[in-house]
């Protein structure tokens, strides 16, 4: 397949039968669906009509506005708010950032944003009650404090290795 | 294609009713084409097919181990005739339900790295192509939106923070799951093609330096989520296993941390039995062919037995503890069953699903299956069960029916 910005392209392809086509993520054509698709839409179909049954019927099942609600939520929140965020941070980190740091910046990022999404309904703690006091015990705050600390260190010691390395290649080009 | 050089067939086109849905519609204004929508918009080198394929693949492990032990999970609680779950090795539900939680956790880095490297399809030019075209990006909602549920759902579970989710989690996480695995093996169907190319890319086929700048290069991208979700793993594992509960981020529990070094999860209070459970002239009812009332005293005075078990919650915890009380095998006797009966373990609590758990062949003749009157050495606190409890291996903890006031067979 070809990468992007090299020009490789090899591959025989099949074209759309409707010759519409998009493009994939690295530019080329996409190609056409494999004829082996129906051994996974069959299964995968009977899964999600048995699930939407069950949502359905199930005793104690959902409220069908409720459900869809929450999805298009959770979709919504997804592409409209940390999807955008994350972009957003890597644009401003590639015009920020120098470039020999740009990847332990990367990084840090990812882990901190992953800590957050990860941990924030623990750190929140709705969840916690007087009542049964062994469950959610900790100082969840303070330990998504340390594991994205810990990550920071790091990064910033790989960036420091980065840096010198750098610096030395800079040392050694010739005049 | 970009850099020319491939051949491409042309396949025959649809006919009858399938050539409506391939039939090309009308492309919008070229002026629209602004933002995010512009051709050339997204530049990340990071994304490929290739890094489209392995987070996917990763995902799709991730979410398969968790619909795998999930569904474990429901049939274990809700068995139909059909199935049959084992006694032994009493560790096994602990394993399998820890596993559930954990890859959910791990599976967060993993579809989020996954939406975003697919993040610009989401502004592909045309919006729509034809109606088969439409028909496939409506169905993603599906597959993300299902997706997206079940680990928030999950997250939200293991933190009982319940009030935000307008629905019993059980049930809709459940069948939700259902969704979410079916709409991923349609997914890759429609996909297989693309998979293909994404799996023969050479690992090595990076983009040029300039073009990362510095930045992280696909191979590094993927070291990073993965790393990113090993470490998420981690920190959740310490729920299910002691020696990493030091390291817990994000488990609900100590697994050494409660009253009588074991963590509760329903208090009598809330069970509504903080006074029946301690009236002096309660009596446990053993309803068979030799109906009887037994009171605490004359428990204590069968033969008493210690067996060292985990209680596992659904919500993947786990601990282990020593329990120590009457065989259940010896009571199902004195209540003139035969070996393969199964019997009802019903609690005081008035009201609630999990009031009563049905007890049947493995567990019910097992050995280790006490009615516990003791734990870790002490009389069973209320809250822990007070003052008898069932306790039996590799068996739910939502199974292992507290405060329990008759014993019935069916």
């Amino acid at each position: 397949m070809g990468v992007e910005g090299a020009g490789l392209v090899t591959s025989t392809r099949d074209a759309h039968p409707d010759g519409a086509t998009g493009v994939t993520l690295s530019g080329p054509p996409e190609p056409a669906p494999s004829p082996y698709r129906w051994a996974w839409y069959l299964p995968g179909l009977v899964a999600v009509g048995w699930g939407g049954y069950g949502l359905l019927t199930a005793p104690m099942g959902p409220e069908p506005v409720k459900w869809i609600i929450f999805l298009a939520v959770g979709i919504a929140a997804h592409d409209l708010l940390l999807a955008p965020i994350a972009v957003g941070a890597g644009l401003l980190l590639a015009r920020l950032v120098p470039a020999v740091v740009r990847a332990p910046a990367q990084v840090g990022l990812i882990g901190t944003g992953i800590a957050v999404v990860a941990g924030f309904s623990l750190v929140l703690g709705r969840g916690v009650s007087a009542d049964v006091p062994s469950a959610l015990p900790f100082n969840y705050a303070g330990r998504v404090a340390v594991l994205v600390a810990l990550l920071w260190v790091a990064m910033a010691g790989w960036a420091v290795v980065r840096i010198v390395r750098s610096s030395r290649i800079s040392a050694d080009q010739p005049e | 294609m970009v850099g020319g050089g491939a051949l491409v067939r042309k396949p025959a086109s649809p006919v009858g009713p399938l050539a409506l849905l391939h039939r090309p519609v009308p492309e919008p204004p070229s002026s629209l084409r602004r933002g995010p929508l512009r051709e050339g918009a997204w530049r990340s080198p990071l994304r490929s097919e290739r890094t489209a394929t392995l987070l996917g693949m990763w995902v799709g492990v991730a979410f398969a181990v968790c619909f795998a032990t999930g569904l474990l999970s429901h049939l274990i609680q809700n068995p139909p005739s059909w199935f049959g779950w084992p006694s032994r090795p009493v560790n096994l539900y602990r394993v399998t339900q820890g596993l559930h939680v954990i890859s959910g956790f791990a599976a967060i880095p993993l579809l989020l790295a996954k939406l975003w490297t697919v993040y610009p399809k989401l502004f592909e030019w045309p919006p729509v192509r034809s109606l088969l075209h439409a028909i496939g990006r409506l169905s993603l909602l599906v597959l993300v939106g299902s997706a997206i549920f079940q680990l928030v759902t999950g997250v939200l579970n293991v933190a009982r923070w319940y009030v935000v989710m307008p629905f019993f989690f059980t049930t809709a996480h459940y069948w939700t799951a259902w969704i979410a695995i079916g709409a991923i093996l349609v997914h890759v169907g429609s996909k297989l093609a693309i998979i293909r190319i994404g799996l023969s890319e050479p690992a090595a086929a990076e983009p040029p330096a300039a073009a990362v700048a510095g930045g992280l290069t696909r191979r590094s991208f993927l070291t990073a989520v993965a790393a990113t979700s090993g470490v998420v793993a981690l920190t959740t594992a310490g729920q299910t296993v002691p020696a990493l509960s030091g390291i817990t981020v994000f488990g609900q529990r100590d697994p050494r941390l409660g009253l009588q070094g074991l963590p509760v999860n329903k208090s009598a209070a809330s069970a509504g039995v903080l006074e029946t459970a301690v009236d002096p002239t309660h009596r446990i009812t053993l309803d068979g062919p030799r109906p009887q009332q037994l009171s605490l005293a004359v428990l204590r005075s069968l033969p008493q037995h210690t067996v060292r078990l985990p209680i596992t919650c659904v919500e993947g915890w786990s601990a282990t503890a020593d329990w120590t009380g009457i065989r259940m095998a010896d009571l199902l006797d004195m209540m003139g069953l035969p070996e393969d009966a199964e019997v009802t373990v019903e609690s005081l609590q008035e009201s609630g699903l999990y009031r009563a758990s049905v007890l049947a062949p493995p567990h019910s003749r097992d050995p280790l299956t006490l009615l516990a009157l003791r734990l870790n050495g002490a009389d069973l606190h209320i809250d822990h069960g007070y003052p008898a409890r069932l306790i039996a291996p590799n068996r739910p903890g939502v199974l292992q029916t507290k405060w329990v006031s008759r014993v019935r067979a069916l």
